[in-house]
C-alpha cells in the first residue's frame, strides 16, 4: 500500500510553486503538473477552515514543502517551543517532503517583527544559530532546511563573508540548505560582492531546494529589496543556470507573495525553471 | 543580544536607525527599508483581518491607525494570524470612534469572524439526527467550535454584509434598524452571521462558556425556554455533538 509518507518524502528535482489562497480553487480544478507545492507553515497553524480544506485535497497530488517564517532561528530569545510544537503537529498531519525556515531573526523578548531580519556574520552567531537548528531538528525528528536571507544593511561586527557564515552554520548544525538565488543576487548588489563567488562556495551536497523570486529596487537608498512581487529577473535566471550546471538539478520554487498574479504566470515561471533543469540534465547526460 | 532590542525599538519608532551595530551611514539610511517592511507586513495582516473597517475608514486612515496600533500593541506570536486582537479597544479610543460609533463593534465582529475562519472543523448536528441520539447523550451537545457570539447596539451584521465585495444590493444601512445578537459562524467555507433571538443567544452564550449542554443547562435562568432555544440553535446549524466533533481534527 502506498502511504502518504511514502508518496511525499521526496521531491523530484523540478519546479514547484508557492500555494497561495487566491489560487486554491483553480489549483484544485486544474491540478497542473508540478514537482511540489510550498506553503507558509504559519498560514496553516489554525486548526481547521478553508486553508486545511484545500491543502488536504491538494496534498493528495503534490509533495509538500513547509516553509516557515516564524522560528526566529537567530533570535537571542530561547527557541519558541510552542511554535515548534505547532510546526511538528503540522508536519505530522501533512508529511511534508521538506521543512524549512530562514537564517535570520524575527523576534526578541517575545515581540515579533514578522520580517526576516539580518544577522551579523560572526563565528559566535553561527554557533548560536546552529545550536537552535539542532534543537529544532531534534524536536522535529528530521533535518531542517535553512534559507540564506536577503539583507539591506551590514553589521560592524561581521568578520566573515556571508557564504562563510552560511557554510559554518550548515556544517555545525548538519542541516540542509535552501539556496535562495534571488537573495544571493540581491545581497551581491547591495553589499558589493560577486554572486558567483558566493555560489561557488556553497556546499552542493547540502542544497536540498532552490528558491527563485523577483525583487524591487528602492531608489531612495539604492538598494534591491526582496519583495517576491515580480517575475524572476534575468541575472537571477543566469545565476540559477550557472548553479544548476555546477551542483545538478534541485527542486526549485517559484516564490511570489506580493501582488500575486494569475496562476498561469507562476506556471510560466515554473516552466522556465524546468527548461533550465532539463537543459542541464541533457548536458550532463 | 542587546542589538536585537535596539533593532526592535527602532522598528517601532516612526524614524531613525538602531543606536549601534550598523556599519556605516549607508546602512543607517537603508534601515528605513526594514521599517517600511515591518509596517507593511503588519499593516497588511491587519487589513486582511479587518477588511470592513478598512472600507469604512478608507485606506489612508486605516494605514495611519494600523501604524499607531502596531506600535502600541506589538505582535507576541510567530503566527501573524494572532496579531490584531486588541484592535477593537484601540479603535474605541481613537477620535474616529466619535464619527463612526459602530466601528469598534465592526472590528469585534471581524476578529470573531477571523477566529471562526481558522477554527477546528466539526460536523453540524442536524435536527433529523437529534431524534436518533439517545436522550442521555443530550448532555454532550455543544456549539460548533467555529461559533462565536456577540451583541451590538448597532446593526453590525448589516454593515458587514453590505461591505462584502460580493454584495450587489442596496448599500445603505440605517442605524435605526437597531442592535443585534449574533452568532458568527462558518457555513461550508464561508463566514455566516446569524441573528439570534435573545433566549437562543443566551443559551448559545452558556454553551460557549460551559462547553456542553450538561453544564450550560445548570446556568440557564429559565429552563422552560431551553427546548425552544436548543431547537433554534440546531436549526441554525450551530450545534455539534461532542462525540462527533472530536474525531474530525
Amino acid at each position: 500500500m502506498t502511504t502518504a509518507a511514502h508518496l511525499c518524502r521526496s521531491v523530484a528535482p523540478a519546479a514547484g510553486i508557492g500555494l497561495r489562497a487566491p489560487h486554491y480553487r483553480e489549483m484544485l480544478a486544474r491540478r497542473p503538473p508540478l514537482a511540489f507545492l510550498e506553503i507558509h507553515s504559519e498560514n496553516y497553524f489554525g486548526a481547521g477552515g478553508p486553508p486545511h480544506h484545500y491543502l488536504e485535497q491538494l496534498r493528495q497530488d503534490y509533495p509538500l514543502s513547509l516553509h516557515g517564517v516564524g522560528l526566529s532561528l537567530g533570535s537571542g530569545d530561547p527557541l519558541d517551543t510552542a511554535h515548534l510544537a505547532k510546526l511538528k503537529q503540522l508536519a505530522g498531519r501533512y508529511q511534508p517532503a521538506l521543512i524549512s525556515d530562514h537564517l535570520c531573526w524575527t523576534s526578541v523578548d517575545g515581540t515579533h517583527a514578522h520580517d526576516l531580519l539580518p544577522l551579523p556574520f560572526t563565528r559566535a552567531m553561527a554557533k548560536h544559530v546552529a545550536r537552535r537548528i539542532v534543537q529544532a531538528q531534534d524536536t522535529l525528528g528530521r533535518r531542517l532546511l535553512v534559507e540564506n536571507a536577503s539583507s539591506y544593511v551590514a553589521f560592524a561586527q561581521s568578520d566573515m563573508t556571508e557564504w562563510e557564515f552560511v557554510n559554518e552554520v550548515v556544517a555545525e548544525a548538519d542541516c540542509l540548505l535552501l539556496l535562495d538565488i534571488n537573495n544571493v543576487y540581491v545581497n551581491a548588489v547591495n553589499h558589493g560582492f560577486d554572486a558567483s563567488d558566493y555560489l561557488a562556495a556553497i556546499p552542493s551536497a547540502r542544497v536540498a531546494e532552490i528558491h527563485l523570486a523577483g525583487f524591487d529596487t528602492d531608489e531612495r537608498v539604492q538598494c534591491l529589496v526582496d519583495t517576491h512581487g515580480k517575475p524572476v529577473h534575468a541575472p537571477v535566471w543566469a545565476l540559477y543556470q550557472e548553479t544548476v550546471r555546477r551542483i545538478g538539478p534541485r527542486p526549485t520554487l517559484i516564490e511570489w507573495d506580493a501582488d500575486i498574479p494569475p496562476l498561469d504566470v507562476l506556471l510560466d515561471e515554473a516552466a522556465k525553471a524546468n527548461a533550465i533543469l532539463e537543459q542541464c540534465h541533457a548536458l550532463a547526460a | 543580544m542587546r542589538w536585537q532590542h535596539d533593532w526592535m525599538d527602532a522598528l517601532r519608532r516612526p524614524a531613525g536607525a538602531p543606536a549601534s551595530g550598523l556599519r556605516d551611514a549607508r546602512d543607517l539610511a537603508r534601515f528605513e527599508v526594514y521599517r517600511a517592511s515591518f509596517e507593511a507586513n503588519l499593516g497588511h495582516a491587519l487589513r486582511d483581518t479587518y477588511p470592513v473597517v478598512n472600507r469604512l475608514v478608507g485606506e489612508d486612515y486605516f494605514g495611519q491607525v494600523a501604524r499607531a496600533y502596531l506600535r502600541a500593541h506589538p505582535s507576541h506570536s510567530g503566527d501573524i494570524h494572532a496579531f490584531g486582537a486588541e484592535f477593537e479597544s484601540f479603535l474605541a479610543a481613537q477620535d474616529s470612534a466619535r464619527d463612526l460609533p459602530y466601528l469598534p463593534d465592526v472590528a469585534r465582529l471581524e476578529w470573531l469572524a477571523h477566529q471562526a475562519f481558522h477554527a477546528t472543523d466539526a460536523t453540524q448536528l442536524r435536527l433529523a439526527a437529534l431524534a436518533e441520539l439517545p436522550p442521555d447523550s443530550y448532555a454532550d451537545l455543544c456549539l460548533l467550535p467555529c461559533v462565536r457570539l456577540m451583541r451590538s447596539e448597532f446593526p453590525v451584521h448589516r454593515i458587514w454584509q453590505v461591505n462584502q465585495e460580493s454584495w450587489g444590493g442596496d448599500a445603505v444601512v440605517r442605524l435605526e434598524e437597531g442592535g443585534v445578537r449574533l452568532a458568527v459562524t462558518r457555513e461550508g467555507l464561508d463566514i455566516a452571521l446569524l441573528p439570534l433571538e435573545a433566549e437562543a443567544h443566551e443559551l448559545a452564550r452558556a454553551l460557549f462558556e460551559c462547553g456542553s449542554l450538561d453544564a450550560a443547562s445548570e446556568d440557564m435562568a429559565d429552563t422552560d425556554s431551553l427546548g425552544r432555544s436548543l431547537h433554534a440553535l440546531i436549526s441554525a446549524g450551530l450545534v455539534a455533538h461532542t462525540g462527533t466533533h472530536l474525531n474530525s481534527q
